[in-house]
């Protein structure tokens, strides 16, 4: 990489990142909110504003080029960081006096004990062995994967050479764009394709996502904990391999995972701002793959299960605060579904068509093994599940955070639920040599906050 | 005993299982022990395989299992008095135990894998660091595009069966290296070239009015209407 690449990827990254930060320092003024996690959900923020407003100048077909792409979100990162300012300057609370968006509710964290210093120690220098080994594979490898050259990155290379989407004659008109459209700004900043370079965006999502879990798991325990979990995250080798490759999946991790840690850190901190944000990144979601739409659906049970739960909002208050996730979620997830129907392009790739047929329930042995063979025995998730299946057995209910726990359950089941579901009353392939597996990673970071928050101790003051 | 030792006894069991389990192995599979260690570290780090024919993780599972039966039969039976020795705590200990051997295992596999990968490359421009297949197709897209600069539509004259891998792997890698010379019909504009790519005797595949402007290897070349341009 050359210093003028250098810089031109700097620049690429930054737009975005300061969009997504004035936007949180925003929603958020009521918290004091910490650099490092704010970037990190910055940066998926950012990136989706980005590649919504791609969307837009593609369906009014206005051609990309730096120009058109740039200008606009410079002026909406100048708007949005005076507003933040000025917000700021009246807010009569100093950053010290409000509370923090990542600080623990149950008291202060366990104190970390010497002997175990160690250990720290050795948690750290694993994950930056990973970090390492994830920033120079993905930066040394080119685009070479399956998805990556016959969709993703094709497309991208699309955008970027002839600044249209042709109305989405495009292979597999269905698919959202929100990955081609970050790689094509990449590419315009760039001023050339670089087939290494515009993967720049996977081992960065891979970062924020791994900065945003510490810091989630961190406010529920302490920074030892915190780390565990990042390294029980990490020992995924499927994980830590699609940090790598350019494909969907690990930027859906990022941003499915990233809206139910804003969801649930709502629900720690009754910050609207927090459930807007969440409600951002479950549209977002919709737009980097088909199975956001199915995902926008877990989230509303998600959140309808905690505002029932909720014992000291009126019904007025609730309605309120799901029309606040409800509606600029499913604006984003609507806005391409209706340009797909203007089109008239099926809006799930035509996957998905029920099989009325009794011969389906012969699926169903198939599908459990597939499952069992995946989760348990695949090397593609370490010992994970299994270490999650005996946790449960024997630490559910001596907890201290119980009804986090509760959440994450439900949240997890409801994934399992419906990809146990789906191929039992579709024909969707079950036994694909990577389908199964690209799916469950979407979801698996659940896994590991469950595994930290069982084991973590109860009395631990 | 302290709370904090509850580890060794687990430790133990799991080293004791582990190293039953590698020799019942070497011995039924007539695997010589120095090459079952070699496969055990090289194996750890496979990832995006669902089958589990080929990796460490049925064992390194089974080895976890045997050691919880054993843990809860002593804890049953010699450790039922020992109050700090609780189930939960030994438990936890064979799964920390036995996850820290796959986390080294992995460790070792993925540093193999990242060697191998690091050497390979070692100062290869990045159109040489492509495997073999992909690497042709690499290539021989560059030389259409040098050839035939810019914006084109050409259609595509192939032996390969397109409906499956690698025939289909072969044709995507080709349009994404090709453009913006397209070859999938996405700006639904009329071809003006035609790329002849893994047929046999390519030359007779040249449609009619087409013109070759370049060969590459014996099955591929690249043909444009009209005469060539300069």
């Amino acid at each position: 990489m050359t210093s003028s690449e250098g810089l031109n990827l700097l620049v690429s990254l930054l737009l975005p990142l300061s969009i997504g930060y004035a936007l949180v320092v925003l929603l958020c003024r009521r918290l004091s909110i910490d650099l490092l996690p704010s970037l990190a959900i910055s940066y998926g923020l950012g990136m989706g504003i980005l590649s919504q407003w791609m969307l837009l100048l593609g369906m009014a077909q206005i051609p990309f080029n730096l120009m058109t792409i740039g200008i606009p979100l410079t002026l909406v990162a100048i708007l949005f960081s005076s507003l933040a300012l000025t917000k700021l300057k009246r807010n009569p609370l100093s950053a010290d006096a409000k509370p923090s968006l990542w600080a623990a509710d149950a008291g202060p964290s366990a104190s970390l004990r010497q002997p175990y210093a160690i250990a720290d120690l050795l948690m750290s220098a694993y994950i930056l062995y990973n970090v390492i080994f994830v920033l120079w594979r993905s930066l040394n490898i080119p685009i070479e994967s399956w998805d990556a050259v016959a969709t993703t990155a094709f497309k991208a290379k699309v955008f970027f050479f002839d600044g249209s989407i042709h109305r989405l004659n495009l292979p597999h008109a269905s698919y959202p764009l929100h990955i081609p459209f970050t790689e094509a700004w990449i590419a315009f900043n760039l001023g050339t394709w670089h087939e290494i370079l515009v993967k720049i965006i996977f081992p960065i999502a891979f970062l924020s996502y791994g900065v945003l879990q510490y810091f989630y798991l961190k406010s529920l325990t302490n920074h030892r904990w915190a780390l565990g979990g990042l390294c029980l995250l990490i020992s995924s080798n499927f994980l830590v391999y699609h940090a790598t490759i350019a494909y969907r999946d690990l930027t859906m991790m990022y941003y499915n995972c990233t809206t139910i840690i804003l969801m649930l850190l709502w629900n720690r901190k009754k910050e609207d701002g927090l459930l807007i944000l969440a409600s951002l990144f479950a549209g977002f979601t919709t737009f980097v793959k088909l199975e956001g739409t199915g995902y926008l659906a877990n989230y509303t049970l998600l959140l309808l299960f905690i505002l029932w739960k909720e014992k000291t909002l009126r019904l007025g208050s609730k309605i309120e605060k799901f029309l606040k996730f409800a509606l600029p979620s499913y604006g984003i997830c609507l806005l391409y579904q209706g340009y797909k129907f203007s089109l008239n392009i099926a809006a799930l790739h035509g996957r998905l068509k029920p099989v009325i047929n009794p011969d389906q329930l012969l699926r169903v042995p198939v599908i459990f093994r597939e499952f069992a063979s995946n989760l348990f025995l695949s090397g593609n998730w370490s010992l994970i599940w299994f270490l999650l299946l005996i946790s449960f057995v024997i630490h559910f209910s001596k907890t201290r955070h119980q009804y986090e726990i509760k959440l994450l359950s439900l949240a997890l089941a409801i994934f399992f639920g419906v990809y146990l579901i789906i191929p039992i009353i579709t024909s969707t392939l079950i036994d694909h040599p990577t389908l199964l597996s690209r799916v469950l990673l979407h979801f698996f970071p659940i896994t590991t906050w469950l595994i930290v928050l069982l084991h973590y101790p109860k009395n631990t003051f | 005993m302290k709370k904090n030792y509850v580890f060794i006894p687990c430790f133990l069991i799991i080293s004791v299982v582990s190293a039953i389990i590698f020799f019942i192995t070497a011995l039924t599979q007539n695997i010589p022990l120095k090459a079952l260690l070699f496969r055990l570290a090289t194996n750890s780090y496979q990832p995006n395989y669902n089958s589990f024919s080929n990796n460490n993780y049925f064992y390194i599972s089974l080895i976890m299992l045997l050691s919880i039966i054993i843990v809860y039969t002593l804890k049953m039976s010699v450790w039922r008095r020992q109050q700090a020795l609780d189930l939960p705590s030994l438990l936890s200990g064979v799964l920390i135990g036995t996850l820290l051997i796959t986390m080294v295992l992995q460790t070792i596999g993925q540093t193999y894998y990242f060697t191998h990968e690091f050497q390979w490359i070692d100062g290869k421009k990045i159109a040489d660091r492509y495997p073999g297949a992909l690497k042709e197709i690499v290539d021989f897209a560059g030389f259409c595009k040098k050839k035939w600069p810019g914006k084109h539509s050409c259609q595509l004259i192939t032996d390969l069966d397109m409906s499956r891998d690698p025939g289909m792997f072969f044709h995507r890698t080709l349009a994404y290296h090709l453009y913006p010379i397209d070859i999938r019909d996405i700006r639904r504009s009329p071809a003006d070239c035609a790329i002849v790519f893994i047929a046999e005797n390519p030359l007779s595949r040249v449609p009619k009015g087409y013109d070759v402007i370049g060969s590459w290897g014996k099955k591929n070349l690249l043909a444009i209407k009209g005469p060539p341009q300069p």
